[in-house]
């Protein structure tokens, strides 16, 4: 009966998502062409491209909040526990395809860009970490706060992560691309390795943010009129 | 048997108002929450619903300690119906089938269809009543034996209030469930209710069978130059008019024994709710 209730509660948030999908596949479609014409910078692309999964959940938690779906799932029997579940496997499902689709691109990417298929493979898998990191600390903060009350922090960490990846773009990129990386937690390791373990790290992360989300949504209180 | 029984249940949460109280919804009942204002009518039910955190000296509903427990076994309709906008009938019929163990997928078909509620259309076409009638389906065909309904009935039309209300009546035939429906207005219940709970102040003022409560309570009236000495803390409650003053007695037996001389009438619902809502009380 488990594996039915969130099976059904995946379904609920892709036809949910579907709304906001058009808007951002239309938007992406405009980045790619302008990545493809040189206008935009490649690397923007693919951080546009792996960052939509991640805003597309984050809306679903304004919509839940628009018809006081979190109250109302909380009366499901094991809702409490298997909301927050399905939204974050749902997170987890939804950036597979966008994931492969940026991989595809990178094939094909050689010859608009400056940079070699790996080093964009590299910036891939940050902004993969970046977002998986980036979600555990907002999704238990959203269940927390509820969607309006958590949007500063949802623009501070944006903004955060934005200025972090023109940061790594600057130093950290160029650095890999001359080979001159000097950082002592790579220069130890192969960077293929300081990847995965970077990866597998946020993947940790975003379960433990799971459990601390079932934790909230356990203990929090729904307060008529608020 | 009883559904639900709690002891001395406090809500933990913080800007909590409601008041310690017991509680006891027995089998085969449709118990009426009145109070004039729904936000407490809301917090109220919401402990059931394990909605609100709180402690309790004892508590139990279906047997279970805690009401996430018994959420297979109950079907609730509430002001937000909580199901996304774009979804239609068909597909919230679908979610409750993977949801609850004992879904008919015909019973909300059938409810729907005697609504005239269409089953293609999503919920953001429909209308509020629509919506809640939607929700009633929904709450009703996953074969509960608790209903909680907590919307307000008095804005839905005459005929779909007698039919809704006919629904609640067949639901309790079968003497092992019941219903806790909230109303700010008695007359939305038609007389369907035969036990209510009334609240005052964020807690509950009585609670049980209403034919028992109301002939434990009693009214007099004196004239503005009669005058009984009731303490502070007698439960009396009482109005100023124009030339007299109305009491409103809470327990006939305590009052009888204490003022044998002065005669108590007979106070209907009615009559009870608007004391609660109305008087300026003398405590």
């Amino acid at each position: 009966m488990t594996k039915r209730r969130i099976s059904i509660l995946l379904y609920k948030e892709f036809l949910t998502s579907c709304c906001v999908f058009r808007r951002y596949l239309l938007l992406l479609l405009v980045y790619f062409s302008f990545g493809v014409l040189g206008i935009v910078d490649l690397l923007v692309v693919l951080l546009l491209t792996l960052i939509t999964p991640f805003m597309t959940v984050y809306s679903l938690f304004y919509q839940d909040d628009e018809t006081n779906f979190l109250y109302f799932s909380s009366l499901f029997p094991q809702g409490k526990v298997l909301v927050p579940l399905a939204r974050y496997l749902y997170t987890c499902f939804l950036v597979l395809p966008f994931a492969l689709f940026s991989l595809i691109f990178l094939l094909f990417a050689g010859d608009f860009t400056p940079y070699t298929t790996e080093e964009l493979l590299y910036v891939c898998i940050g902004l993969l970490c970046c977002g998986f990191f980036l979600s555990a600390i907002l999704f238990p903060l959203t269940y927390f706060l509820g969607s309006s009350r958590s949007k500063p922090w949802f623009c501070l960490l944006i903004l955060g992560s934005f200025s972090l990846f023109i940061l790594f773009r600057q130093v950290f990129f160029l650095q890999i691309a001359e080979n001159q990386v000097t950082f002592l937690w790579v220069s130890t390791l192969e960077l293929s390795v300081a990847a995965l373990l970077l990866f597998l790290l946020s993947l940790l992360l975003f379960l433990l943010s799971l459990l601390l989300s079932i934790r909230i949504l356990e203990k929090k209180s729904f307060i008529p009129g608020k | 048997m009883s559904i639900i029984q709690a002891k001395h249940l406090r809500g933990t949460h913080p800007g909590n108002p409601f008041k310690e109280f017991s509680f006891t919804l027995p089998e085969g009942v449709i118990m009426g929450v009145l109070s004039d204002n729904p936000e407490q009518n809301t917090q109220f039910i919401s402990y059931f619903l394990g909605l609100s955190s709180f402690s309790a000296e004892y508590f139990s509903i279906f047997g279970h300690h805690r009401p996430e427990k018994a959420a297979e076994r109950m079907g609730v309709v509430l002001k937000d119906s909580g199901f996304p906008c774009h979804f239609t009938p068909k597909q919230i019929s679908t979610f409750g089938g993977h949801m609850y163990e004992n879904w008919a997928a015909e019973r909300i078909k059938f409810l729907c269809h005697q609504f005239k509620i269409p089953l293609k259309f999503t919920l953001n076409t429909l209308n509020q009543q629509q919506k809640w009638l939607v929700s009633l389906s929904f709450a009703l065909s996953h074969n509960p034996d608790l209903l909680v309904v907590d919307v307000p009935l008095d804005s839905f039309s005459s005929d779909e209030q007698k039919e809704i209300l006919h629904i609640l009546q067949n639901f309790v035939e079968n003497a092992k469930r019941s219903i806790l429906i909230t109303a700010t207005n008695p007359a939305c219940f038609g007389n369907i209710p035969t036990h209510y709970t009334l609240l005052q102040d964020n807690s509950i003022l009585v609670s049980g069978n209403a034919t028992v409560f109301l002939s434990n309570m009693g009214k007099f009236t004196l004239e503005a130059n009669e005058s009984v000495q009731i303490p502070p803390e007698f439960p009396v409650h009482f109005k100023n008019m124009i030339n007299t003053t109305e009491y409103f007695v809470l327990d006939r037996n305590f009052f009888i024994e204490k003022f044998p001389q002065q005669p108590l009438e007979p106070v209907t619902l009615e009559e009870v709710f608007q004391w609660i809502t109305k008087e300026e009380s003398n405590d």
